[in-house]
């Protein structure tokens, strides 16, 4: 029994040895061969000369490229729901002498739906912007989301052998490309007609996969986002970022639009004359070359579609005095 | 509460410490505490029937026991019967009968007003029924004495290690065991640790793995073509065998901690030669079960020729329907049944040819093949999926091997590939050479640290109940 217990506490120091070594290795070498990291280190970087500021999801990230708006800068992730939105933002908004003067957020069709509610990806990068033990007490979850939290400040390895597998194959590249700039990540690839309609029903049906479309806890958040903004007396705009009209069509077709918009106008009517919706939704429904698939622009999309958002600030930034806030809501029809 | 959960991880350790440091005459009461609190995570409302099946069988073997002949034991038998297969019944069979009728009888324009019921399908209620019905059924036959300490006969039939998804284990085996006073021994210790460390790997690492491709497939499977959907159904063929004997392992591994063996329930089915072998490695407890319960009964294989046929499809039919209330369960275990048969049919003239090595090998081959195709019904949503993906077979497109699922899967693609590989290359030298891989003590420590590490990295960690809980 004694031999017995003295292998077992052997071994089990061995594993937390091992594993504090792992985690270390993971997160300090081979997590900052990703994107989520280096974006980060290109944020602070920058960040003395940062005015407007993109947050939001893969179409944010696919989408806009800050080349085009001078001291812009893309902070979305992809898979990053408005939960994680709100947290990213109230961290940066920490630092007192932050430039930040306009904050860009999404509004589309799948903002809201809880498809990816409780998939948080790279706890490793998320414990130390997000507070897990709020979430989970809001998903009624706790265990779950005190399991992610350990795990990503102490053991983040686990179950992340593929990120692991890409990291050390950057790591090891002797071409490192430049994979985003300015938080911009393009794709190349566009949508293959020969499974269109497949491919896009599968992914309205993986965004809508049941009839929730405005989960609760997310519109809260959306909500704690824009009080956020308010109270820091920052601009918001909300864009409607283009999709192809087969995936507006068969989305439109799941949900309702009209409960939509409504519960959106309520959640923003106490900030109405703060903020800017901008609808870019059918703005290229002509256009399938210009997407990757059916819901993000490729990389030519994403260039016109930046150009066009350049010039559609420049109009807005004409009507009024640079450092106040934007006096009237304008929903902007293309 | 899984396995592969991390409830699980503060239970388990909390019942073995409890359970060694209690004197023995508390070990029964507080193991039964213990496996109903793990039964009642899932919900606790389902212990009720757990609970009703214990007392129904208990007292119905003690009444046995007083009748002086078997036609007055029969009532008490009929009472078990009707009481189990009846909660069986109710919650598992009820809706997809009541559809069935329904449709034949909307085809002669008369309306069945019965409506559906809306009941959760306990977990575990078809492992712990049968397992309670084969005691009464032993009991009746005179194979075994009843119990008559309460507490022992509820935690022969709620035993939590095997509770949701077996081992189905037979009372003359299980039974006598909570008799007996183990004390704490390191070896087994060592050994139940390292069943349930290949267990979880199977699980989570293999099975848990495989199951992205499988699902992607299985659940739209118009989207894909020939080389996926073939792809697709071998993979499910290991997802299901690492993940029902993953499970296995890891229940004998935490009953062989606490000092119970339990049967063993998989022996490298894919190994098999014939489809009566596959059997006899397959499940091995729920194959004897219906062999002992259902097959034997019936007349066997000692009855003339045709009705020892029927008795062989029959069996894998209702074999077929105890896996769930659908037509592709019936449709699967037809297939088995047919099989069986047909093997029968020929099994003289091939006898001659036993001696080939090389047949053999190929027998082992075609037993995978035409195992693989009943996969097909048991992993579809629907008898018109399974079509689906059997006819996609015909249809090929010129894709890359490594693509064959999209760029952004290459990675998994090759893992599941190379798991798969080294799990039938293991399996085969552990069938050929009939031993384990020995290491000597200095490998032994850090290969168990690599082996643990390597569960942690590869596996996955999304909650993924285990398939035959759906059963």
């Amino acid at each position: 029994m004694k031999k017995f217990l003295i292998t077992g506490f052997v071994f089990g120091l061995s594993i937390v040895l091992v594993n504090c070594f792992l985690h270390y290795f993971y997160v300090k070498h081979l997590m900052r061969e990703t994107i989520l990291f280096k974006k980060e280190a290109e944020y602070q970087q920058n960040k003395d000369s940062i005015k407007i500021l993109f947050l939001g999801d893969s179409h944010v990230e696919t989408g806009f490229n800050p080349f085009s708006l001078k001291n812009s800068f893309n902070y979305s992730s992809a898979g990053e729901s408005y939960i994680l939105t709100y947290f990213k933002l109230k961290h940066l908004l920490k630092n007192k002498n932050s430039s930040l003067q306009t904050i860009v957020l999404p509004l589309d069709l799948h903002s809201f739906s809880p498809f990816r509610i409780d998939n948080i990806n790279n706890d490793a990068y998320w414990v130390n912007l997000a507070d897990y033990f709020e979430i989970g007490g809001v998903r009624d979850n706790r265990l779950f989301f005190a399991t992610k939290y350990f795990s990503g400040r102490f053991a983040a390895y686990i179950g992340n052998f593929k990120e692991i597998y890409l990291a050390l194959k950057e790591k090891n590249s002797p071409n490192k490309e430049k994979k985003s700039v300015m938080g911009f990540t393009p794709r190349q690839g566009s949508l293959l007609k020969s499974n269109r309609v497949e491919e896009i029903s599968n992914r309205v049906n993986y965004h809508f996969f049941d009839s929730t479309y405005l989960d609760p806890t997310l519109l809260t958040y959306f909500q704690k986002t824009l009080q956020l903004c308010m109270k820091k007396r920052l601009n918001v705009i909300l864009i409607k970022y283009p999709v192809t009209k087969e995936y507006f069509e068969t989305a439109t077709g799941k949900i309702e639009i009209s409960n939509y918009d409504r519960k959106i106008e309520q959640i923003i009517e106490p900030y109405k004359n703060s903020l800017i919706i901008i609808d870019y939704q059918k703005y290229y429904f002509k256009n399938s070359d210009y997407f990757l698939d059916a819901d993000h622009l490729n990389e030519k999309g994403a260039q016109i579609f930046s150009e066009e958002l350049y010039q559609n600030f420049k109009e807005l930034r004409a009507n009024y005095v640079k450092s106040d806030l934007p006096s009237g809501k304008r929903s902007v029809q293309n | 509460m899984l396995f592969n959960s991390i409830e699980f991880i503060f239970f388990f350790p909390l019942i073995v410490i409890i359970y060694f440091l209690l004197p023995f005459k508390y070990r029964n009461i507080f193991l039964l505490i213990g496996s109903y609190y793990f039964y009642a995570s899932w919900k606790l409302e389902f212990l009720s029937l757990i609970i009703f099946s214990t007392l129904v069988d208990y007292f119905s073997a003690l009444q046995m026991e007083k009748c002086s002949n078997k036609k007055a034991k029969k009532k008490y038998l009929y009472f078990s019967l009707i009481a189990n297969i009846g909660l069986l019944f109710v919650f598992k069979y009820f809706n997809f009968f009541n559809e069935n009728i329904r449709l034949l009888l909307d085809s002669i324009s008369i309306y069945n007003e019965i409506p559906y019921l809306q009941l959760l399908l306990p977990v575990g209620i078809s492992f712990y029924t049968f397992q309670t019905l084969s005691y009464t059924i032993d009991v009746y036959n005179g194979k075994t004495k009843p119990e008559k300490n309460i507490i022992t006969f509820a935690l022969y039939v709620s035993f939590f290690p095997q509770l949701v998804a077996g081992p189905i284990e037979r009372s003359h085996h299980l039974l006598p065991q909570f008799r007996k006073n183990f004390s704490f021994d390191p070896e087994r210790v060592k050994s139940g640790l390292k069943l349930m460390g290949w267990g979880f790997f199977k699980k989570i690492v293999i099975a848990d793995n495989l199951a992205v491709f499988v699902d992607m497939v299985y659940n739209n499977p118009s989207d894909y073509h020939g080389f996926q959907s073939i792809i697709a159904t071998l993979f499910f063929a290991f997802q299901i065998y690492c993940d029902f004997s993953g499970y296995s392992d890891i229940a004998i591994g935490i009953a062989r901690i606490l000092g119970y063996d339990l049967m063993k329930n998989f022996n490298m089915p894919y190994l098999a030669n014939s489809i009566k072998n596959f059997w006899q490695r397959w499940h091995i407890s729920l194959s004897t079960w219906f062999k002992d319960y259902v097959y034997i009964p019936l007349g066997g294989n000692k009855v003339i020729k045709y009705r020892w046929y029927y008795n062989l499809f029959f069996t894998f039919l209702i074999s077929g329907l105890w896996h769930g209330a659908n037509w592709t369960f019936v449709i699967w275990g037809a297939l088995h049944g047919t099989y069986l048969v047909v093997e029968n049919i020929f099994s003289d003239r091939a006898k001659r040819f036993d001696q080939i090595q090389w047949l053999n090998v190929a027998k082992v081959f075609f037993t995978f093949f035409i195992v693989c195709l009943t996969w097909v019904f048991f992993r579809a949503n629907s008898v018109s999926d399974a079509f689906t993906i059997l006819s996609n077979i015909n249809r090929f497109e010129n894709l890359s091997p490594i693509d064959l699922f999209g760029k952004n899967y290459r990675v998994e693609l090759s893992l599941c590939i190379g798991l798969i590989t080294a799990l039938v290359l293991y399996e085969m030298y552990y069938s050929y050479f009939n031993k384990k891989v020995i290491f000597s003590n200095y490998v032994k420590v850090p290969f168990y640290i690599a082996f643990v590490f390597t569960i942690l990295i590869f596996g996955k960690f999304s909650k993924q109940e285990f398939i035959y809980f759906q059963f």
